[in-house]
C-alpha cells in the first residue's frame, strides 16, 4: 500500500513535470524524501536552464514603463515564464509591476510561481492583493500552489482565504501544505466544529476513498500535538471509525 | 547510459544524489528521465515563445532597444 506522504510527493512532482500522478506510479515503493529531492533537483534545473534569460526579460522593467512592461506581461508571458520572470526580479520592482497587474494574470502566474523563491515578493504585497490571489486560486481547484503559499504567508493571511473554503477545499489545501509549521500554525487557529467538518470529509461513512487517503495523508504531515488534536476530534465524530486511521499513521 | 546516470546529468546533480531511486526498475528510470526531457523540452519552448512575443508585444520605437537586451547575442 501507498504511504500517505509517498502520495503527496508523487502529486507535486507529477505537478512539475506536469503530468498525471498515475504516470508516476511506479515510483509508490520509494521513500518520500527521495522523490522530494527529485522535484527539488527537477525545479533548480528548471529555474538555472534559462535563468540568465529571465533575467533580461527582467530588465525590460528599466526600459519601457510599468504601464507599458505590465501590458507586454500580461499579452506575451504564459503563467510559466511570468513565474520564472518573477522569480529573478528584485522584489521591490516585482511588487511595484504587480500592482498594475490583473488579478486575473497574477493568479495565473502563481499556479506556476516558486513561493520560496518568490517570498519576498508575496511578503512585499499587500495583504487585500494576497487574499485576493488565494482566493481565486480556491475558486479554481488550484489547491497544490494554494497549499505551496500556505507554506510562505502569514497564519492571518492564509486563514483569511481559507475562511471562504469548504470542508472538502480545506481539506484539499491542508494536503499540499509542504511546511508542517505552516500546517500546523493554521490548525491550531481553527476551531473544533470547523477541524471536525473537514475530518467528517474522509472519514463519513459515504466518504470517498480518495478522501479518506487525503485525510490520512494530512494527518501524517501534521506535527504531534495537531495531530493528537485531530484524533481526539475524529474520536467523537458521529458514526466515524479512526480506528483504521490510527493505524495507518506512521 | 544507464538511466540514472542519464536522469543526474540532465539534472546536473552527482549520481549519488539519486541513490533514493535504486527501488526502481532501469525502465522506470528511464520513463522518468523521458518525463523530465520532456519538461526540459516543453520549458525551452515556452520560453523561447515567450522571448519572441515579448518583443513583438512592445511598441514599435522600443523594439530595438529590447531586441537587444534580450538577444544580446543577435547584436555581438
Amino acid at each position: 500500500m501507498t504511504g500517505p506522504s509517498v502520495r503527496a510527493e508523487v502529486g507535486r512532482l507529477a505537478a512539475e513535470l506536469d503530468v498525471d500522478p498515475g504516470e508516476l506510479a511506479f515510483l509508490h515503493d520509494v521513500p518520500p524524501t527521495a522523490i522530494r529531492d527529485l522535484r527539488a533537483d527537477l525545479a533548480e534545473a528548471l529555474h538555472t536552464r534559462h535563468e540568465a534569460k529571465f533575467r533580461r526579460l527582467a530588465r525590460l522593467s528599466h526600459l519601457a514603463p510599468a504601464p507599458i512592461t505590465a501590458k507586454v506581461a500580461e499579452v506575451a508571458f504564459s503563467p510559466l515564464l511570468g513565474a520564472r520572470v518573477a522569480a529573478v526580479m528584485e522584489p521591490e520592482q516585482a511588487i511595484r509591476l504587480a500592482a498594475r497587474l490583473s488579478p486575473g494574470f497574477l493568479t495565473d502566474v502563481s499556479t506556476r510561481l516558486d513561493p520560496v523563491r518568490a517570498e519576498p515578493i508575496i511578503r512585499g504585497l499587500p495583504v487585500r492583493t494576497v487574499v485576493d490571489v488565494g482566493r481565486r486560486l480556491l475558486e479554481r481547484e488550484e489547491y497544490l500552489p494554494l497549499g505551496r503559499f500556505v507554506s510562505v504567508v502569514d497564519t492571518d493571511v492564509a486563514l483569511e482565504v481559507v475562511e471562504v473554503a469548504s470542508a472538502e477545499q480545506m481539506l484539499a489545501v491542508a494536503l499540499w501544505t509542504e511546511e508542517v509549521a505552516a500546517l500546523d500554525a493554521v490548525m491550531q487557529r481553527l476551531p473544533d466544529a470547523r477541524l471536525a467538518d473537514v475530518l467528517a470529509v474522509g472519514l463519513a461513512a459515504d466518504a470517498r476513498e480518495s478522501a479518506y487517503d487525503d485525510l490520512a495523508a494530512v494527518l501524517a504531515a501534521a506535527g504531534d500535538a495537531t495531530r493528537a488534536r485531530l484524533l481526539d476530534l475524529a474520536a467523537g465524530l458521529d458514526g466515524a471509525d479512526a480506528t483504521p486511521l490510527t493505524e495507518r499513521l506512521p | 547510459m544507464d538511466p540514472l546516470d542519464s536522469l543526474a546529468g540532465r539534472l546536473g546533480v552527482p549520481r549519488s544524489r539519486l541513490s533514493g531511486l535504486d527501488a526502481c526498475s532501469p525502465a522506470d528510470l528511464g520513463t522518468l528521465d523521458d518525463l523530465v526531457a520532456t519538461t526540459f523540452a516543453a520549458e525551452d519552448t515556452a520560453v523561447a515563445d515567450g522571448l519572441d512575443g515579448t518583443v513583438r508585444a512592445l511598441p514599435r520605437p522600443l523594439r530595438g532597444r529590447a531586441r537587444a537586451l534580450i538577444f544580446p547575442e543577435d547584436a555581438s
